[in-house]
């Protein structure tokens, strides 16, 4: 933990914010320092330049996002970059294993490569599921998932009565899944 | 960026925030509506799209936006807060030495009118928005190491030039 009462530990903290290498929190906290306490001649220029360069600083955005990570766990574009590793690891296995755990039956036709990594994984569609019940936290009575070719349907119905249904897909090159609402 | 490329690639992008958000609710157990969080990060990322800077990867920087709303969203509804009653504030000299607001805006205005653009570019990113430098290389495209220079040279330039000022 620094002490800035510490000229040292200031002067060097000083120094790492002019070489852009303090975190957000340090920054604040040299900040607050200077707020609230004489300036010594020898930090004049550095105080003042502190404060002119957060004067525009939008406060509701000057949080350090790791500890948005650690709340929420993993970030989710690293769950898309294992859920496509898996992807690719399983391709092969994943055209049995779509038909049984939800009871649809892909063409029994020779796919293409391109076919067979645009195919949406179980896990793909329960991390969709777990997507959409988020948006909707605490207004869910149930999720039913149907899979379409390349696509899934996945229907929401809300205990107000009302159902929403989005188009979910994969893109396997950009690791990524992208739903489309239709009602 | 035009207002319809804004809206082409928000709209894309718009359920991933929704998800981050959601998940971020349920997570740190706030009060909330990760609508609404999507909603304030989406007028906030128009406003500095808006300002004719160069974004490259929009949806990084729409994600770390939503990331810092969230958090915001998390210290309004009075987690982790800090209460400033305790803290010695002897109130001598001036700490900032510049206190009018309009006086650091005139300063800040002449002092950055001797930056290049990409400089101010970064010291936006990173000073106004809190950006990390991993952040601001995953918004802008550019290497770290080149982003972290170029702050470093503005940074001493403008240490040097508020001399002036004092």
């Amino acid at each position: 933990m620094i002490n800035l009462d510490n000229k040292q530990e200031r002067l060097a903290l000083a120094e790492r914010f002019l070489d852009a290498e303090t975190t957000v929190q340090e920054e604040q906290m040299l900040a607050r320092y200077y707020a609230t306490h004489p300036v010594e001649s020898d930090e004049k220029e550095f105080a003042a330049m502190l404060a002119v360069s957060r004067s525009n600083a939008d406060s509701s955005l000057l949080a350090d996002t790791s500890e948005f990570d650690r709340i929420a766990g993993k970030p989710v574009s690293k769950q898309h970059t294992i859920l496509a590793w898996t992807a690719a690891a399983a391709a092969v296995s994943l055209m049995i294993i779509l038909p049984l755990s939800l009871r649809h039956k892909p063409a029994q036709s020779v796919m293409s490569e391109q076919d067979e990594q645009s195919i949406i994984s179980t896990s793909q569609i329960m991390e969709g599921m777990e997507m959409l019940s988020k948006i909707e936290v605490g207004e869910i009575e149930s999720i039913y998932a149907q899979p379409t070719g390349n696509t899934v349907l996945i229907t929401l119905r809300l205990k107000n009565g009302k159902e929403k249904t989005y188009i979910m897909s994969c893109d396997a090159n950009e690791n990524s899944m992208s739903f489309i609402a239709l009602n | 960026m035009t207002r319809q490329e804004f809206e082409k690639t928000s709209g894309r992008i718009r359920m991933k925030l929704l998800a981050l958000a959601g998940s971020f609710i349920s997570k740190s157990g706030i009060t909330g509506d990760a609508d609404d969080i999507v909603q304030e990060s989406m007028l906030k990322l128009w406003q500095h799209v808006n300002e004719d800077y160069p974004i490259q990867n929009l949806e990084a920087f729409a994600v770390t936006i939503t990331k810092k709303v969230c958090l915001s969203h998390l210290r309004d509804n009075g987690y982790e807060t800090e209460s400033l009653s305790g803290l010695d504030a002897p109130g001598t000299d001036s700490a900032t030495i510049i206190t009018d607001e309009a006086d650091i805006k005139t300063i800040k205005d002449e002092l950055y009118s001797l930056l290049t653009p990409t400089q101010k570019h970064y010291l936006h990113l990173r000073n106004d928005l809190g950006l990390s430098l991993d952040e601001i290389a995953d918004v802008t495209g550019s290497p770290k190491s080149s982003i972290k220079t170029t702050i470093s040279i503005a940074n001493r330039l403008l240490k040097e030039q508020i001399k002036r000022y004092i």
